[in-house]
């Protein structure tokens, strides 16, 4: 179990390292790229194409942060029960089933989104102007929705062992 | 209303509802148009191929639900021709191919026209029938402010004009002396209104007038370009249903053919003199004030572009004696 | 119809039940594809290709400017600088959080940046000044909305994007609700003061100034006086809403432009002038902001794809028939519209409630009559007030976060802030036309 644990974290802190890193990335290009489109534009001297090439650190900054996001737990959600509710009995079992059914939807979604992949692979569209195969933008809905999904079972885990420990602290409070 | 699936019908065959997507507003004359031919076709088929309309690109952007034609998700579109899957169908809006009405019908009817049996060959590949072909106009220049010398092609104009994200205009836009920036057309408005750029190529005055007529001055009618919208059909949707309704249906689409090139160029004058109204004056330029542009073109920018499209501008220049 | 119901019913259970938003709008996007049989992949490529529009790019740009400035000092500047002019008069202290507060709505696009910025500096002090903490996270809080509301705004952005509408316009017709917002929350905290502190309450006059440190890196203006220094230190900040909204306006950047420009000058500003953004908080800073883009960005997308459900059931066309049926009547129209904004502010946040109700609501206003830009204005304060009705509640949720405060201590004060202020501009957007529509008039919209 403990073996497994460690094994599972050290291949999460690489996934998560490089998850981040390639955001980071993305977002530093996205930011540059239009940035000097401004500039070289103010020279008269636009670059054909910077707005196609945008496309490809856009989407993938959108779902590898959207991944990052799920995996620090930052995803915006309605928390309106956690503010009002006091019932930790009814909090705990809502909590997992909020996990199951983001789960559930996490795989379907995910599923389609393989199936998009490919049909983008078998059509293998080029972009317009840079003749991009737009395969390797397309497929970041894929990749962004698998890896959320993952954390999102990830989270379901430990929601039921959360669940597990209060249900088993209450019984046995109650015994005795 | 139900989706694309069909229903068991009354008498004649099978029953079903298609979605059909075109790219204009409501109440224009391409909307107008796809009504009758649809309510024709309820007609001729006795009702049992019942089309939905959704007007404005409400499905997406023509590439796009070209896609879902071809895989047949939506079953019928009249838009222009999606190019990212067969790049070489941008041969249909290549600069000066026709200069001139005539030369227009003579290229592009679905009867015999030799650009229409070429696009109709290539669609294909994509299980895409093209059914008709719907002439919109001759493209034209939309300037914001005065250019230098408009009627002189050989003249560096010295303004920067919107072109769209293709090799062909850009090379166009050039060798007819402005700057160009390839912009897709949603930036048009915005990028005018900025001063980012100070014209438009690409469209035609019909696209002018609705989105940009209040920032412009000028139209310059050079017919760059014919730009028609090709009424098309899912290949397998179109074929499953019984041959007497597949009849009625093509039938349908020729009086609608042929009707549009009716409209086509009163429509094309009538945009001309409705901008005109707005404040932007249309310059005026004789046939041959418009052919030192297509010569012009033909001669040096052609041979630049000429790659991107394959074979099929060789049987073109031929087919026009160039 | 049925199905459309039936699938905001659905929705409603999902985000009630705690599913993070791309979900619970992926679930109802699975909802109707299988119920109404809809076309899967065409609906996909079609929210793709959305979501990498360029003009929508401005929208991470933004949230990457709005943490640039929550951390790089520009706060504190401009906090100094409102408090150079109002220092000693009872109360000041909440005008500076509101006038600061629209100050920075005009760099920032949403409401989260005045609260991490403002919050964490004016929150302890109005609290040492002697006013409740839960009253101090209410004002912080309400005044945040102006992020939302006055341009440049993502929400208007988004409206501008989906509906086809002037971006430019409908920045303009939020400044008229914007500005009298302003005017009326620093009316209510001055009547509040005098009430509050005439009730036994016990008000301390002598306040510090606002981080007296935080003037320095201005060495070379060695014998300058401590005013001057303060006006230097924030010009630099100062300025950049001309770079912006000048910028944008003057017709040298799209606001997607605007925004990489602005997110480049913070940074400068941040390093190099008031030296208090490091690089390596820098990384931790874009490391933070990608999560906060995709989580927003993802729950775009799926909320584009549920509209595009909807527009393929063509349900804002029978929208408008229903609406056709029952009346003929603008005024009650748009009474009926209002009210539906209200309660959509209540349960999503702004930029998904336009996503998902702009596509529907404005062809059936437009039917009857209202302008696409005043709509602008209506959907703006409505949604921006959202971020403060519960049961979601973000704005107010991360002020009480800043703030430390609990939700009982903030609703009573917020209550007060949403009735004398938020609606008194709600009702006027709607019905007194000239307040939002002259701006953009005079413009020529
Ligand atoms: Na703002
Ligand atoms: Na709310």
């Amino acid at each position: 179990m403990n073996k497994g644990n460690s094994i599972y974290k050290g291949l999460t802190s690489k996934l998560i390292f490089i998850q981040q890193g390639l955001g980071v990335f993305m977002m530093v290009m996205l930011l540059l790229l239009v940035f000097v489109q401004v500039i070289l534009r103010a020279f008269n001297a636009p670059l054909m194409g910077i707005e196609e090439l945008l496309i490809l650190p856009t989407i993938w900054l959108y779902m590898l942060g959207s991944a990052n996001a799920s995996q620090e737990r930052s995803q915006i959600s309605v928390d309106i029960l956690e503010v009002f509710m006091k019932n930790q009995t009814v909090l705990t079992i809502i909590h997992v089933i909020k996990n199951i059914v983001s789960l559930i939807i996490g795989i379907v979604l995910t599923y389609w989104m393989f199936n998009f992949l490919m049909y983008s692979f078998d059509l293998w569209k080029l972009s317009p102007l840079l003749s991009m195969p737009m395969f390797f933008i397309e497929s970041a809905l894929f990749v962004g929705l698998a890896l959320m999904t993952l954390y999102t079972f990830v989270d379901l885990i430990l929601s039921l062992r959360d669940a597990k420990n209060y249900f088993g602290n209450s019984r046995k409070g109650g015994g005795i | 209303a139900c989706g694309s699936g069909s229903s068991a019908g009354g008498d004649g065959g099978e029953e079903v509802t298609w979605k059909l997507n075109h790219i204009r507003p409501a109440d224009t004359r391409t909307d107008k148009s796809a009504n009758e031919f649809v309510t024709n076709v309820l007609d001729e088929t006795e009702g049992r191929v019942n089309i939905e309309i959704y007007d404005n690109s409400q499905l997406g952007d023509y590439q796009l639900v070209q896609e879902s034609v071809s895989t047949g998700e939506i079953e019928m579109q009249l838009a222009t021709l999606g190019t990212n899957v067969d790049p070489s169908l941008q041969v249909a809006i290549a600069p000066y191919l026709v200069t001139n009405w005539e030369e227009a019908k003579q290229l592009y009817n679905s009867e015999d026209g030799m650009l229409n049996n070429y696009l109709s060959e290539q669609l294909e590949k994509q299980n895409i029938k093209l059914l008709a072909v719907y002439p919109q106009y001759f493209g034209s220049v939309f300037l914001a402010k005065e250019a230098l010398d408009p009627k002189n092609p050989n003249v560096s104009k010295d303004m920067k004009i919107r072109v769209p994200a293709m090799k062909s205009f850009e090379e166009f836009g050039k060798g007819i002396g402005f700057v160009v920036t390839p912009l897709p057309a949603s930036e048009m408005f915005t990028s005018l209104q900025t001063g980012v750029v100070d014209g438009v190529l690409g469209g035609g005055t019909e696209l002018y007038y609705n989105q940009l007529s209040e920032l412009g001055e000028y139209i310059l009618p050079i017919n760059t370009h014919f730009e028609a919208h090709y009424l098309t059909v899912n290949k397998d949707k179109f074929e499953s249903l019984n041959g007497e309704d597949q009849e009625a249906i093509l039938n349908v689409a020729k009086e609608f053919e042929t009707a549009a090139f009716a409209q086509a160029e009163e429509e094309q004058n009538k945009y001309n003199e409705l901008i005109e109204e707005e404040g932007v004056e249309v310059i005026e330029l004789t046939d041959e004030e418009v052919k030192v542009f297509a010569d012009k073109v033909r001669k040096d920018v052609w041979p630049i572009i000429e790659s991107e499209y394959g074979e099929i501008f060789d049987d073109v220049k031929k087919e026009l004696g160039i | 119809m049925l199905l459309f119901i039936l699938n905001i019913l659905l929705l409603l259970v999902l985000l009630i039940l705690g599913t993070p938003l791309p979900f619970a709008f992926g679930g109802a996007v699975i909802f109707m594809i299988v119920f109404a049989d809809l076309p899967i992949i065409t609906i996909t490529l079609w929210g793709f290709n959305q979501i990498i529009s360029p003009s929508l790019l401005a929208v991470p740009l933004f949230i990457l400017f709005g943490s640039i400035v929550s951390v790089s000092g520009i706060a504190d500047r401009l906090l100094q600088f409102a408090n150079l002019f109002i220092g000693k008069i009872k109360g000041a202290i909440g005008a500076v959080v509101v006038l600061t507060s629209g100050f920075l709505g005009a760099i920032s696009g949403s409401s989260f940046t005045g609260i991490a910025s403002v919050g964490q500096i004016m929150i302890p002090r109005m609290i040492r000044q002697g006013y409740s903490r839960g009253y101090s996270t209410a004002l912080v809080s309400v005044s945040s909305v102006l992020g939302a509301l006055i341009p440049p705004s993502v929400m208007i952005i988004i409206y501008g994007w989906a509906t086809g509408t002037s971006v430019l316009g409908s920045f303009l017709a939020t400044i008229g609700p914007g500005v009298l917002l302003i005017v009326l929350f620093i009316t209510i905290h001055m009547i509040y003061t005098k009430k509050y502190f005439s009730q036994g309450h016990k008000y301390n006059e002598s306040i510090d100034d606002i981080d007296a440190s935080k003037q320095m890196n201005y060495k070379f203006l060695g014998e300058a006086n401590s005013k001057s220094r303060i006006f230097l230190a924030a010009l630099p900040s100062l300025l950049l809403p001309v770079v912006i909204l000048g910028g944008i306006y003057g017709g040298y950047f799209t606001p997607t432009e605007a925004a990489a420009v602005a997110s480049v000058l913070g940074i400068f500003i941040g390093i190099a002038l008031y030296r208090e953004l490091k690089f390596k908080n820098l990384i931790g800073l874009f490391k933070e902001s990608t999560s906060s883009v995709g989580s927003i960005m993802t729950m775009i997308f799926f909320s584009l794809l549920l509209a595009q459900t909807y527009v393929h059931m063509r349900i804002p066309q029978t929208l408008v028939e229903v609406f056709v049926d029952i009346t003929e009547s603008k005024i009650v129209v748009l009474i009926i519209v209002t009210i539906f904004l209200l309660f959509v502010g209540m349960i999503v946040n702004d930029t998904t409630a336009i996503i998902l109700t702009a596509p529907l609501l404005l062809p059936l206003v437009v039917s009857y009559g209202v302008d696409p830009i005043h709509f602008a204005a209506i959907m703006a304060v409505n949604l921006a007030m959202g971020g403060i009705t519960p049961p979601y509640a973000s704005v107010l949720y991360f002020g009480m976060r800043v703030g430390n405060a609990k939700f009982s201590e903030v609703v009573r004060p917020t209550i007060m802030f949403i009735v004398f202020g938020f609606i008194p501009v709600i009702l006027l957007t709607v019905f007194f036309e000239p307040l939002s529509m002259a701006i953009p008039r005079w413009f020529g919209y």
